[in-house]
């Protein structure tokens, strides 16, 4: 009986340490170290998986395609400057110097991510488009309904993400070079009551 | 040391053997590759319009139009060349896993690329002699197997521009 007992126990936790130790180091080691500048993180490519077998194992279980090093660089933000996570019916300001980019895109993702019918062609901002203001910075107004001006158009019901993506740009070669500095800040304006 | 205590070292050594196997096994075993979902899309070797977040393709930029387009070379080298008129184009060349092994990013309205096949031994050796003389290509990707796929992201404003690069991937290959 006791030898029953003993055996069943075993096996559980050999069950449970294996596959639950696989999940957990998949998805943490597999990520690597996600560099995070300020408000901003940069989604590392999980392209290189040599050499890291749970990078390996996360990349064919997430099954998705990042921009590649050689086409450009990707950081999202999901919290203002003081820390707290955008809201649904708060205006957001984005301002500040851009990094070096061929092109550069920014865009709001909704946090289910299903696309807003309304204002669809205002989800995204391109660098070829926008106004700057006259000291070279940008200023971008982050709000649900419009804007004179830079204005992207955030959800009006649920949080959201916003994306920067740089197409062609030198930083991609030496990621780590970058200071908080080069990028925008995100402020919290004021909030529907 | 009690009994109960060597079953439970015992457990958590097998536990070790479980996660070793269980990550080295979910590369080989899945059939949810990026190469299937891209697969999935149509024709293998033809480039296929992307608009939905649900493929393996994940997070589009609004801004851009995408394209992608699997291939099977088959222990044969290819390539394919693309005339974009756009202010800005992106490739990147995926093996089956989905691991990057080739992207640029350029202006030029003319863009060819030689796709050259990495399979060991000989039949690797003499595709890669193949591929050699194609001083007509810009660049050669090399395929770490015979699968993989091309991923295209075109920045196209103006509309009569944008139509034009659409009707050219609608119709364009890449193996």
């Amino acid at each position: 009986m006791q030898l029953i007992r003993n055996l069943v126990l075993a096996t559980a936790l050999a069950l449970f340490s294996g596959f639950a130790s696989a999940h957990y180091a998949i998805d943490y080691l597999g990520k690597g170290s996600n560099l995070r500048t300020g408000q901003w993180t940069r989604l590392e490519s999980i392209e290189n998986t040599a050499g890291n077998p749970y990078r390996a194992a996360l990349k064919v279980r997430t099954s998705g395609v990042a921009l590649a090093p050689g086409e450009g660089l990707i950081f999202t933000s999901d919290r203002d400057e003081s820390g707290a996570r955008f809201k649904a019916g708060c205006d957001y300001r984005l301002a500040g110097p851009m990094p070096k980019a061929t092109l550069w895109s920014l865009s709001v993702n909704p946090e289910n991510g299903q696309a807003t019918t309304a204002f669809a062609d205002r989800r995204y901002l391109v660098s070829r488009t926008v106004q700057w203001e006259s000291d070279g910075r940008l200023s971008v107004a982050i709000a649900s309904d419009a804007r004179a001006g830079n204005w992207l158009a955030a959800p009006p019901a649920e949080g959201f993400t916003v994306s920067l993506r740089l197409y062609d740009t030198p930083l991609a070669l030496n990621t780590t070079e970058m200071k908080i500095e080069d990028l925008p800040t995100i402020e919290k304006g004021a909030c529907a009551s | 040391m009690s009994r109960f205590t060597i079953w439970m070292l015992s457990g958590l050594c097998l536990g070790g053997i479980i996660h070793i196997v269980a990550v080295l096994g979910i590369p080989i075993v899945t059939d949810n590759t990026p190469w299937n979902g891209i697969a999935g899309l149509g024709r293998t070797g033809q480039f296929h319009l992307v608009n939905r977040d649900d493929t393996p393709i994940g997070g589009l930029d609004p801004a851009m139009l995408h394209a992608a387009c699997a291939f099977d070379l088959a222990g044969e080298s290819s390539g394919f060349e693309l005339n974009i008129e756009a202010s800005l184009w992106t490739v990147s060349v995926f093996d089956s896993l989905g691991r990057s092994v080739f992207a640029l990013a350029g202006r030029e309205p003319h863009f060819g690329l030689a796709l050259v096949t990495a399979v060991e031994g000989e039949q690797g050796d003499e595709a890669e002699k193949a591929a050699e003389p194609r001083p007509d290509k810009d660049f050669a990707a090399k395929v770490p197997d015979d699968k993989g796929f091309i991923v295209l992201r075109v920045y196209s404003p103006y509309d009569q521009e944008r139509d034009k690069v659409l009707d050219t991937l609608k119709k364009a290959r890449c193996a």
